[in-house]
């Protein structure tokens, strides 16, 4: 009985799979004949119920505010924009299930996110069988841009990138002994081993690295190995809280005078000083250096600063949402990315909108970053020179950074 | 020198969490799953009652005591009690379990994802000893577990209650037939170890700041020090929660940070192994004391 | 004092005690004989609220007791000495003796309790320090009754004193009985021991796999030889 039953679930699945592949293949040639669509179905999947829901949020934010702005100019290529929304709470399963209904019942042409790295990771095959063209805005994990993804296109900074960035930074301003911090989760192995090698490629042996366990509780150990190593600058790939304590126990062994803390992007969470203590000072984040404010400015660049007037007059100040500007402003230029990619190929051709954003990036005007760097060989867009070493605990307007001195 | 200090804080209130799990399985043989959801709702009432209500210190505390207590009787009340026969029935697992996840996600939305800064007592004042910075918290965290441990003992040992509980741990029926309330005692019980929970839980949140997550980064190590000082062995749990602290100590200064607790654990394991009763249980301590012929 | 009427216990779906019915009248002693499984234990654990009858009525002193909890029935003056006496071995005898006392709040009544206690059982007042668990089976046996006494009991039920005695202490056990009995308080007692049980009972009950086939005076049982083979093996 058992056997039998096996097999005729095995042939329900076999022939589930059957009729999966005829749809995609037909909708392969739906795409290359529709040159001149009557509507474009943008997919837009993010966290926004949950413990990350305010990166889903403004992801959503920035893509609705895009869309309005577009649909109100006459579409692209004359068609209406349509966002098909959906929320998967950071879990990758439901982001799977998602994707799979965007791309099989709801017929998305692109897709913006998944918000968070895992459900991003856990999505990322079907869309590329599909040759959903995908924007990522928001996620960072280093690996969710590699050869077998060719449809996607990352507009943050990877992780790669910005440890890259976080090692230049050190190597630039010729601190002599520079330390490694990570946890030991994947994310902080990650970062670890990105950081490595970037140290590497600068030529820079690290005096230390210093690994611990994620939400551990005491940091003593921690703040006693950067000690011993005598390191002037400590490098954090760590998430807020446990940096935050290794800035307390860094003080209590009275080393945090004589050392310079810089970290990714993890390490920013709103009470950070509460949590640190007075020693949070030495710390800098690096961040984005559009969205960043020069010392002793209020304003940001004019083009970046109108941009930011109009999400606060759609979305109001910063203490009336929960989400953050900058990452708005990711989710608002993954669609005119897209629009204008669109536009450039003048059809909605998954390869030939991506060949676009290979081959001519250098032509879009963008607001996120200051330009992005897609190639044929890399399909990371943010250019590791625009990360800047901000100041970790005071913001302007509650959320932009400002400019490290 | 620093680090011992550290570790024996900590391990102090390790001890008192395994306390706590250790006054309930001596009386029902249960391992209350939820205890670690009782130690982080013990930190984040405390938490907000300081700086929400701006109460000092010790009300704060107590409140977050009394209202520990109600929880972790209501918890008894009906997660355990309505099971009827803890002997013959093993769904306590699921239903502690389910009360620490209702809970967990209570204290999300009542008190958000981040974590949050606690206070030290006395501001985290340090004093020098010897050219090592104490925190006087940390001499508080190990004084008030001794404190409450010593206490713990002399109530068992010489009081009528104590009687009465060890009584229930050691044959519950002969102990209904002297007219002994067993579940009364076992509400009891669960009612200390939830004071206990509040207390250790207020006392380490300033150093793992207060947050939901509690419940698995420091919950886990209740477990673990319980498990190596014996389960239901309310003196071992000290030995547990001490000896704890000390090989995360040590074990943080000699191995990449990442392996500290795989090494714990792997301890615990073979204490398990080697000394399924715990530490205490070792030859060396037993003397010449009878076996305990437990039924 | 004490009446069971049509009472039928039970195991989850096995009956193992089968529509019982006996009484115990105020200053009696009483014996249920009975061989090993026939259901000896299970009646008397009912009758103290350990466990619940499936049908019928008990009541003591004209109250009906079927529903009620271990300690309301102590604190109406019922109280077993339990089958192996069940000594807390890790309590010392003192303690245990107090715990006997559990429910008495008052300090005065406990200290002059205690204190017959210890005229009438001396081994206990020399050992009171010592664990529970190293006394002699002789001495648990009277540990456990001086527990019992605690409370002072209106009626004392006893689960096979004998059990694992040597016999010159089996004889000692039931002549405190006896002296326990004739300073006012029934005595319900089960045994397999029949012999020395039914020289110093008023009426006994005989109990075979769940019922009772035969009821007589102690004396009368214990005369019949047929009925004692028959029902209670060798005596």
């Amino acid at each position: 009985m058992k056997r039998k039953s096996a097999i005729s679930v095995s042939s329900i699945i076999l022939s589930l799979t059957l009729l999966f592949t005829g749809c995609s293949s037909s909708d392969d040639t739906a795409k290359e004949a529709s040159s001149k669509p009557k509507e474009i179905v943008i997919g837009n999947i993010g966290a926004m119920t949950g413990s990350s829901a305010t990166l889903g949020k403004a992801q959503s934010q920035g893509v609705d505010l895009a869309v309005k702005e577009i649909n109100a100019d006459g579409g692209i290529l004359d068609a209406k924009v349509k966002v098909v929304s959906r929320d998967d709470g950071a879990d990758p399963t439901k982001s799977k299930t998602f994707v799979e209904e965007l791309v099989d019942k709801e017929k998305v042409d692109f897709m913006v996110g998944p918000t968070n790295s895992t459900p991003a990771a856990a999505s990322m095959a079907y869309l590329q069988q599909n040759k959903i063209v995908s924007i990522l805005p928001i996620a960072t994990s280093t690996q969710l841009i590699n050869p077998n993804n060719p449809y996607a296109f990352r507009l943050i900074a990877s992780n790669a990138i910005q440890a890259e960035a976080i090692v230049k930074l050190a190597v630039e301003e010729k601190y002599k002994k520079i330390v490694l911090v990570a946890d030991t989760s994947a994310l902080g192995t990650d970062g670890m081993s990105v950081m490595k090698e970037s140290m590497k490629k600068y030529g820079v042996t690290p005096a230390a690295t210093v690994t611990y366990k994620a939400d551990d509780a005491d940091m003593t150990p921690v703040a006693e190995k950067i000690k011993d190593a005598k390191a002037d600058v400590a490098l954090f790939w760590t998430l807020g809280a446990d940096g935050a304590k290794i800035v307390r126990s860094l003080e209590r062994i009275d080393y945090i005078n004589d050392l310079d803390i810089i970290g990714y992007t993890g390490l920013v969470m709103p009470n950070f000083k509460e949590l640190a203590g007075p020693g949070a000072d030495k710390v800098t984040v690096v961040s984005a250096g559009s969205w960043a404010l020069e010392p002793g400015k209020t304003e940001l660049a004019p083009k970046y600063w109108e941009i930011y007037q109009k999400l606060i007059a759609e979305y109001g100040e910063k203490d009336k949402r929960d989400t953050s500007a900058s990452i708005i402003a990711s989710g608002y230029d993954a669609v005119y990315l897209l629009k204008w990619a669109i536009e450039k190929a003048g059809t909605t051709d998954s390869e030939k909108v991506k060949q676009v954003l290979e081959t001519d990036i250098q032509e879009f005007d963008s607001i996120y970053a200051n330009h992005y760097e897609f190639s044929k060989k890399s399909h990371e867009g943010f250019p590791v020179s625009d990360l800047v070493k901000s100041k970790m605990d005071d913001m302007a307007y509650g959320e932009l950074y400002k400019k490290a001195e | 020198m620093q680090e011992i200090v550290t570790a024996l804080a900590n391990g102090s209130i390790y001890a008192l969490m395994a306390l706590a799990i250790g006054i309930i399985y001596s009386t029902t043989q249960i391992i209350n799953f939820a205890h670690g959801s009782v130690i982080m709702i013990g930190a984040m009432t405390s938490y907000w009652l300081l700086s929400i209500f701006h109460m000092n210190y010790f009300t704060a505390i107590l409140l977050a005591v009394l209202i520990n207590i109600i929880l972790s009787m209501v918890i008894y009340k009906v997660s355990v009690e309505k099971l009827g026969d803890l002997t013959q029935n093993s769904s306590w697992i699921v239903t502690l379990f389910g009360a620490g996840i209702i809970l967990d996600n209570t204290a999300r939305i009542l008190f958000g994802t981040e974590p949050k800064a606690y206070p030290f007592l006395f501001d985290g004042h340090v004093i020098s000893i010897f050219g090592t910075k104490i925190m006087i918290h940390e001499m508080m965290m190990i004084l008030v577990a001794v404190i409450i441990g010593v206490l713990y003992q002399i109530v068992i040992q010489k009081t009528n209650f104590g009687r009465a509980v060890r009584a229930v741990s050691f044959r519950p029926d002969t102990a209904r037939i002297m007219g002994i309330r067993s579940n009364r005692i076992v509400l009891m019980c669960f009612a200390i170890s939830g004071a206990v929970a509040a207390i250790s839980g207020a006392l380490i949140a300033p150093i793992t700041f207060a947050s939901y997550t509690m419940t698995y980064s420091v919950g886990i190590k209740a477990f673990a020090a319980a498990l190596i000082g014996g389960l239901g062995n309310t003196k071992g749990a000290f030995i547990g929660g001490i000896s704890l602290g000390l090989i995360e100590g040590i074990a943080s200064m000699i191995v990449p940070g990442g392996l500290k607790d795989a090494i714990s654990f792997l301890i615990m394991i073979i204490v398990i192994i080697v000394l399924p009763g715990g530490i205490l249980s070792a030859k060396l301590f037993t003397k010449g004391e009878l076996k305990t012929e437990k039924i | 004092m004490l009446q069971v009427e049509n009472v039928t216990i039970g195991y989850g779906k096995t009956e193992v005690v089968h529509n019982i019915s006996f009484h115990v009248k105020k200053g009696e002693i009483i014996t249920i004989l009975g061989a090993n499984g026939a259901g000896k234990s299970t009646i008397l654990n009912t009758i103290v609220g350990l466990h619940q009858a499936k049908e019928g009525s008990i009541r003591f002193q004209d109250k009906e007791i079927s529903k009620a909890r271990p300690d309301q029935l102590v604190q109406n003056g019922m109280r077993l000495v339990p089958e192996g006496r069940q000594i807390f071995p890790q309590h010392t005898v003192m303690e245990n003796i107090l715990l006997g006392a559990y429910i008495e709040k008052n300090a005065k009544k406990i200290h002059s309790r205690l204190h017959s206690i210890f005229e009438r059982f001396p081994r206990l007042e020399e050992r009171k320090n010592q664990m529970g668990g190293t006394l002699s089976g002789g001495e648990q046996q009277m540990l456990a009754i001086a527990r019992a006494l605690m409370t002072e009991p209106s009626l004392l039920i006893l689960d096979e004193p004998s059990l694992g005695l040597a016999p010159i202490i089996v004889g000692e056990v039931f002549a405190l009985l006896k002296q326990i009995s004739s300073s006012g308080v029934t005595v319900l007692l089960v045994e397999q021991m029949a012999n020395s049980a039914l020289k110093i009972s008023d009426r006994a009950y005989v109990l075979e796999t769940g019922r009772i086939v035969l009821e007589g005076r102690g004396e009368e049982i214990r005369n019949n030889a047929d009925i004692a083979k028959a029902y209670l093996g060798n005596v």
